[in-house]
């Protein structure tokens, strides 16, 4: 009980050593091991998610940047379809009035030198027609001279 | 047989064998063959414990053992601080130790810290490793001025500290230990059958477990005093 026992003393130092190292082997170490482990998986699994947020968050800008781009351009390609159709159509308009005018002045024009053309024709072809009447009433007739130089003196002036 | 002679003889310590080494006779002790039995069963249950450990969809046995693992270096360390963290597992061994030594009694066997030659030990270990702490943290010239501190006067008390710490240590522990194996050795005698039990629940293993706790927890408190 009270006996002072330096073998025991040592024994019990040597036990508790023992003990110790053991406990440190078979206890302390393998828990802390698989604890830190298990931290290190969790930061892990926490680090990979993150990451991943952080990607989808890029896409997602990236996308929405995308987006707006597209909207613009859009716009800008309608406007500017509107644009050159506008000017195609006040172009085709001015080349359709311009060509038609052409095609009526011509026409005119034409009806106008055809006009003339008969009316000349027409002009030779009566006074061919009156010479020759007056011809043959000539030949025949000797008192009809003088009526003769009177109506191609008509005929010059209603030609003019 | 008095009564005085039973508990003479409970409390005597036996010399079970001798191992002959050499010329040396070293006698093995009840107490130090208990300790054996106390060391295996610990030894045992730690390995029992850890086998089989994962990561992920613990065991059920698993999620105990980290909890004893979380409590007890969670008790010791939280006197110790950062600093004595590295002194959490032999504290939490001692606790463990003694804590089971102390409750063993109830197993028919004699708690090996009944024998004032291991609660010597346990304390003689404790000073030696609180000095040990002290030089290794603070450089032996801060150590040695560390005993002129706060005042040069208290010297020779700060001196006499390193023999009354352990000294108190190892008597408090066995003297909570015989104490309460001597009430309950009169319990026992006086008013059997049913009181002793109720008193047992008291001396064997709440002041077991709580002896355990305060030699720890003062050992600690010295060695954070020690590698402030």
């Amino acid at each position: 009980m009270i006996n002072i026992s330096f073998w025991n003393i040592l024994w019990t130092v040597f036990n508790l050593l023992i003990l110790f190292i053991a406990f440190k082997h078979f206890f302390f170490k393998p828990i802390a091991n698989i604890i830190a482990k298990r931290q290190e998986e969790a930061n892990e699994v926490y680090g990979k998610a993150e990451a991943k947020e952080n990607e989808a968050n890029e896409l997602a800008k990236q996308y929405e940047e995308k987006l707006a781009s597209a909207e613009t351009e859009k716009k800008q390609i309608i406007s500017d379809a509107r644009k050159s159709a506008d000017g195609q159509y006040q172009q085709i308009v001015a080349d359709a009035k311009a060509n038609a005018k052409d095609i009526r002045d011509k026409a005119i024009a034409d009806a106008e030198g055809e006009k003339k053309e008969i009316i000349a024709s027409a002009k030779k072809e009566i006074a061919d027609m009156v010479v020759n009447a007056t011809t043959k009433v000539v030949g025949s007739k000797t008192g009809a001279e003088v009526d003769s130089e009177l109506f191609n003196e008509f005929l010059g002036k209603a030609g003019e | 047989m008095t009564l005085a002679e039973k508990l003479v003889e409970e409390l005597n310590c036996e010399t079970v064998f001798t191992i002959h080494l050499g010329g040396l006779d070293i006698p093995i002790l009840e107490s130090v063959v208990v300790t054996w039995i106390v060391m295996g069963v610990l030894i045992l249950l730690a390995i029992f414990l850890t086998t089989g450990l994962r990561t992920q969809n613990i065991s059920k046995k698993q999620a105990f053992a980290e909890l004893v693992y979380e409590k007890l270096t969670g008790i010791v360390g939280g006197t110790l601080g950062e600093e004595g963290k590295a002194y959490t597992g032999y504290l939490t061994t001692v606790l463990l130790f003694i804590g089971l030594s102390n409750v063993i009694g109830l197993f028919g066997f004699k708690s090996p810290t009944k024998d004032l030659n291991v609660t010597a030990a346990l304390a003689i270990m404790s000073i030696v490793l609180i000095e040990a702490a002290g030089i290794y943290h603070k450089g032996a010239k801060k150590w040695l001025h560390s005993f002129i501190e706060p005042v040069p006067i208290v010297t020779p008390f700060n001196i006499l500290d390193v023999f009354t710490r352990p000294l108190s240590l190892c008597m408090r522990l066995f003297g909570n230990v015989l104490g309460a194996f001597v009430i309950m050795e009169l319990l026992k005698i006086v008013v059997p059958p049913v009181i002793p039990a109720v008193f047992s629940l008291y001396f064997d293993i709440f002041d077991g477990l709580l002896q355990a706790y305060v030699f720890v927890f003062l050992t600690s408190l010295y060695l954070k005093e020690a590698i402030e």
